[in-house]
């Protein structure tokens, strides 16, 4: 029988065999799929995933090879995090533990910390518990301090409180010197301070500084019901750290609960810190709380704002010190019994910074005013001893310019009297003054033994 | 269609179909292995950081990151495209502050600057509020991968101009790639001469370590003096002891001028005592041996809470204490200083069960523990039954507080010590008070006399 003259055309033909051979590649490749064994393909996994994480690791070609049963993890600090985690992510809990220990066998230097560091910031983002495991049973404690900073850096936000029970567990956990115990309970605090306030309460020990400085600047109330709710946190470290968390967000409701709650044990340091704080970001309000405060407890307040300008302060934040220009500035706006005892060494810092302006500045205030400041600038000249840009000639200058005698005579016989340890050395430090003999003799008179012996 | 042609096609298309099952086939086995390997994981891991469901970005909002297990997170974040990500960190700045946006954000930059480094340190560089900016740019430094320190190093040079950030996260970075790369922070340091200073101790340690000749020729280049020859030595040491140490030895006397003798003895005492002490006794003379003991560095603590018996201050007083005074005489008050701190009545028992010929030298290290009650400090003095080695102690502890004696005076003057035994003490104040005077003239003497000479 002859084909069908359609079939004949050789177009059709081609259609045809087009379509065949579409039926037979679709329907062999669903037919492929339909005879796999998923049960086979189970079994064949299982062998696998019970082989040591490395030969699966290997196929990836990630730097993490296993060589001879001993998997080199030591170049592992500059792998990319995707191959790490893939490798990571299939390796056993064993495996896990063992290239951790085979990291604290490394020879020392700074491959094995690169190496450690790279390894632990890894681990925790992928197995945090296997991280915590092997921290916990480092035999190098060397090795195990870089690996606490490593996972402090890098932890997810999600298990603080597995890395703060951790540190409790820690065999000689005050050997950690670049690293703070307190520094999971800091982040944890950040993100879940009611989670912190109960693991403190299961661990009393713990400071309470970072928990309530950050609950205080995340939620007032809460932190403040559970701070008063036991009396062993009332501790001074307790209330300035409320206090502060809780000024950054309410600058009036702190004011308002330090200024009712000044006379407590243990507040001073609170309201103390707390009056810097505003001073810092907010002079009128710092006004107002000394204005709010009583007189001793202001006076303490202008005393921290003083020491901490002129101190010298480690490690402090760009803006922790204001320039001593602006405070002494500020602090003559307060009444001048808050300042009187405590201006003289900021204007000895101004005088350093900008000796016209300084002199400038105290020439335009009021005479009481102008007359407590250069007091108390004399008095504090002894402090600035062994400072080589000394200014005593002017000090001398700017005391005689006192107009209350009394006042002029203490305070320049005090600071004559600081020039040396013993009277005769400060008589002879006057001496070798470059100022007239009978500023000379006047100082030699004022200084306090002359006036006893009077 | 002829039918070798008919056969040919018959072939092709059986071949095809083959193909086609051998392709499904794999497909499936591949599909069903992945889901196993994942299922596994799940079951072997008490960390549920892995689920089969892995979400696209697609269906990822920002603010659903923090309630995501790592693994989809992570799975999302890597497959989102560069748009996603920076729709997401914008999002993430835009969300009201709290513990929540705290949270996603850290866990956002520390993910995204494991495979996106050089966009997750541009994008936290160009945060506007100051808060999320310095909570992205420590969650991009904590965890940055080694292989991209380089140019985020490079990114924050572009910091805006605010010295203790800029300082700060570059600090970081640096430290952290300097273990990795130091030639490569070396020619940062050329490119960018103004920012060495945040690294360049570090810097020549760890090259020491690796490569001291490289490290060597690097400082030569640079003109580095004396002032690194310590952190030289340090790295040198991890390298090759012995050649490190005989180099000390053999260049004892030039090497005066630097901390090297005294790295060299830190170094030995922690690796072995019994070497430390042998340098001790090979260094040429006593003067070189005193200076090696004046900067012998110790991470002091207490055995259980450093985990090594050796760093206790009594144990390093023990060690130092078997040479003769003029080895140590004026450094044995650096442990002191710790030990006294911690438990001063522990040291005060100390001092008194030496032997006696060196039980004076010992005592004459004595000083009063910082911020402890002077009163107190000394009526604990006085309970011991020796009046001479009692009287040493007390002028010990007033020599070594040169600038405050007046004020130790005031307060045993004010106290409700007998007034004997008040006499006494303010008696052995007067006498050092004397002593320092005549040591200050005669250091005065004889520095005229050799200005005359000149």
């Amino acid at each position: 029988m002859n084909p069908p003259q359609l079939l004949r055309s050789p177009r059709v033909q081609a259609a045809t065999v087009g379509l065949a051979a579409l039926v037979l590649a679709v329907g062999g490749f669903e037919a492929g799929r339909y005879t796999v064994d998923a049960a086979a393909v189970t079994n064949s996994m299982a062998t696998k995933s019970s082989e040591p994480a490395s030969d699966l690791a290997s196929s990836k070609k990630t730097a993490v090879e296993n060589q001879a049963d001993r998997i080199i993890v030591r170049d592992i600090a500059t792998v990319p995090f995707s191959e790490l985690y893939d490798v990571l992510k299939s390796a056993s809990r064993d495996q896990l533990l063992g290239w951790a220990r085979d990291l604290e066998r490394m020879p020392r230097g700074p491959r094995q910390r690169a190496a450690v560091a790279a390894y632990y910031k890894s681990l925790i983002q992928v197995d945090h518990h296997a991280a915590i495991d092997a921290v916990l049973h480092a035999e190098n404690l060397n090795m195990r301090d870089v690996a606490i900073v490593s996972l402090m850096k890098a932890a997810p936000e999600s298990i603080w409180g597995d890395l703060a029970e951790m540190i409790e567990q820690l065999p000689h956990p005050r050997r950690l010197h670049s690293f703070s115990p307190e520094d999971p309970l800091s982040n944890w605090s950040r993100v879940d301070p009611v989670a912190v306030s109960k693991f403190i309460e299961k661990h009393p020990d713990s400071s309470l500084f970072a928990l309530l400085y950050n609950w205080g600047a995340i939620d007032p109330a809460a932190a403040r019901e559970w701070l008063e709710r036991d009396t062993s946190r009332h501790t001074e470290e307790a209330f300035r750290a409320f206090l502060t968390g809780w000024a950054e967000i309410d600058h009036a409701a702190a004011m308002e609960y330090a200024v009712t709650n000044s006379a407590r044990a243990n507040f001073e340091g609170a309201v103390n810190e707390l009056a810097y704080y505003l001073f810092r970001v907010s002079p009128d309000d710092a006004s107002r709380l000394m204005s709010l405060l009583p007189s001793d407890q202001a006076k303490a307040a202008m005393k921290v704002v003083a020491d901490r300008t002129t101190g010298v302060i480690l490690h402090a934040p760009e803006d922790y010190q204001r320039p001593p220009d602006v405070v002494a500035r500020w602090m003559a706006t307060q009444p001048v019994d808050l300042w009187k005892e405590e201006i003289g060494g900021v204007l000895w810092g101004w005088m350093r910074d900008d000796a016209d302006a300084a002199t400038g500045w105290l020439g335009q205030l009021q005479p009481n005013v102008r007359d407590a400041a250069l007091a108390d600038f004399c008095r504090r000249g002894g402090e600035a001893a062994d400072d080589p840009r000394r200014f005593d000639e002017k000090a001398i200058a700017l005391g005689l310019t006192i107009t209350d005698r009394n006042l002029r005579d203490e305070a320049l016989g005090e600071f004559a009297r600081r020039l040396g340890t013993t009277r005769d050395e400060a008589i002879e430090a006057i001496d070798q003054l470059r100022i007239s003999n009978e500023q000379k003799a006047y100082l030699r008179k004022v200084m306090p033994e002359a006036v006893r012996e009077r | 269609m002829n039918a070798k042609l008919r056969v040919v096609l018959a072939i092709g298309l059986l071949v095809l179909a083959l193909t086609s099952l051998f392709i499904g086939r794999r497909v499936e086995e591949g599909a069903l292995a992945r889901k196993r390997a994942t299922t596994d994981l799940r079951a072997k891991s008490p960390a549920p950081t892995v689920t089969p469901f892995e979400p696209t970005y697609r269906e990822l909002a920002v603010t659903e990151i923090l309630a995501l297990p790592f693994a989809e997170f992570y799975e999302a974040l890597r497959s989102a495209p560069g748009e996603a990500r920076e729709k997401w960190a914008a999002e993430l700045e835009r969300m009201p502050a709290g513990p929540r946006r705290t949270a996603a954000l850290a866990a956002f930059y520390k993910l995204l600057v494991q495979f996106d480094p050089i966009a997750a340190a541009r994008t936290a560089c160009e945060i506007k509020d100051k808060k999320v900016q310095e909570l992205a740019l420590d969650s991009v430094t904590g965890a940055a991968p080694g292989f991209a320190l380089r140019d985020i190093a490079e990114l924050f040079l572009k910091l805006p101009p605010d010295p203790s950030d800029y300082r700060k996260y570059l600090e970081n970075v640096v430290s952290e790639w300097v273990v990795i790369d130091p030639p490569a922070v070396a020619k940062f340091f050329d490119e960018h001469p103004k920012t060495e200073s945040v690294g360049r101790d570090e810097l020549i340690r760890n090259w020491a370590a690796l490569d001291p000749e490289a490290a060597r020729k690097w400082m030569d280049s640079r003109g580095f003096g004396p002032g690194f020859e310590g952190e030289f030595f340090d790295g040198w040491y991890l390298n090759d002891r012995s050649a490190a140490v005989a180099y000390a030895l053999a260049h004892a006397e030039d090497l005066k001028i630097t901390t090297v003798l005294e790295n060299a003895l830190s170094a030995l005492y922690v690796d072995s005592k019994e070497d430390a002490k042998k340098f001790i006794e090979q260094l040429p003379n006593d003067e070189l041996r005193n200076k090696a003991f004046r900067g012998l560095k110790v991470n002091f603590g207490t055995a259980e809470e450093t985990g090594e018996p050796d760093l206790t201050p009594r144990a390093v007083a023990n060690w130092m204490t078997q040479f003769p005074p003029a080895y140590w005489r004026e450094h044995l008050a650096d442990v002191f200083a710790y030990w006294t701190e911690e438990s001063p009545q522990e040291l005060l028992f100390w001092i008194q069960q030496q032997p006696a010929m060196i039980r004076s030298a010992v005592a004459d290290e004595y000083e009063k523990p910082t911020g402890k009650d002077t009163v107190e400090t000394v009526t604990a003095v006085l309970q011991f039954a020796t009046p001479d080695l009692r009287d040493q102690l007390l002028a010990a502890m007033f020599q070594h507080s040169p600038g405050s004696t007046w004020k130790m005076k005031e307060e045993i003057q004010n106290s409700s010590l007998p007034a004997e035994q008040k006499q006494h003490v303010l008696d052995i104040v007067a006498k050092v008070e004397k002593d320092d005077e005549a040591a200050r003239e005669e250091r005065a003497r004889v520095e005229n006399d050799q200005g005359s000479e000149k």
